[in-house]
């Protein structure tokens, strides 16, 4: 289910949130702080992929890139600039440790050569549509957000916010991140799972 | 050929969300015993809650405008 490659960027992506979570206290707080974030991605991921097998396409977890800086068609970077990678210590030194950034991974849909024979009917494709791109990267958010209130009634409330941020930072819709997927892939699902995340979010800010 | 409507897309379910978004934005937003003696302490008026409120109000306006412009 998943490649060595994406399980490399998983664990490398694991240990910078874990270091701008923790910000180096103790090795216990890392080390816990380290499997909850990696556990956090996973769900993300594992529900991503399940949607997309049910969608005939698989999707490949990448590093989050950023590659253009304007609105020009020749505003692009020679090199990608690897923003997933150094956001979270960007961000976090630059508000001393107050706002954690957690949008780090992306996803790249390919449509499986089935694909066409099952889509039948009237409108017969083999493209991935910008709704089902977004339906796949929703089913992302509901995951962290269906084991948020897990974790936080089982007593894990640390696991319950964990969950929230990632799904709060990933539904921002700027870049290639899973906020932009759902946004144009429809509008109305992004106010859903946006409201859904903001209610949780203020709840865990205001009352846990 | 009758488009199969999807649970997000009717009108009451979107409509039920949006007033929901708007309560809880208001609820949020909500000043929490600011006075004019907020200069004398060093406390900030807009907190992270009150910017939560905010976006609720825009997703709720979002909503209710689908709503609204929905004719079936």
């Amino acid at each position: 289910m998943l490649n060595i490659k994406e399980f490399s960027i998983i664990i490398v992506i694991s240990i910078i949130l874990a270091l701008t979570i923790s910000l180096i206290e103790s090795l216990e707080l890392f080390l816990y702080a380290l499997l909850t974030i990696f556990l956090v991605i996973l769900v993300n991921i594992f529900a991503k992929k399940i949607i997309s097998f049910y969608l005939e396409s698989e999707i490949e977890i990448k590093l989050w890139e950023l590659k253009r800086y304007g609105f020009r068609t020749h505003d692009y970077l020679k090199k990608p600039f690897p923003a997933g990678a150094f956001f979270p210590i960007i961000i976090t030194a630059l508000t001393f440790g107050y706002v954690y950034w957690m949008a780090c991974l992306v996803f790249e849909t390919k449509p499986k050569v089935y694909r066409t024979a099952k889509r039948w009917g009237l409108y017969s494709f083999s493209e991935m549509t910008e709704r089902h791109i977004g339906a796949i990267a929703s089913a992302g958010i509901f995951a962290n957000l269906i084991f948020g209130v897990i974790g936080y009634l089982i007593g894990f409330p640390e696991f319950a916010r964990l969950n929230l941020y990632y799904a709060f930072f990933n539904m921002i819709p700027i870049g290639n991140l899973d906020g932009n997927k759902i946004f144009f892939g429809n509008i109305v699902l992004w106010s859903f799972l946006a409201i859904l995340v903001l209610i949780g979010l203020g709840y865990a800010l205001l009352l846990v | 050929m009758v488009k199969k409507q999807s649970f997000f897309e009717k009108k009451s379910v979107v409509a039920t969300f949006g007033v929901l978004a708007l309560l809880s934005g208001i609820f949020f937003v909500r000043p929490k015993g600011v006075t004019g003696n907020i200069i004398l302490s060093s406390r900030s008026v807009v907190d992270l809650t009150s910017i939560i409120g905010l976006l609720l109000l825009i997703c709720s306006a979002i909503l209710l405008a689908y709503a609204i412009a929905r004719t079936k």
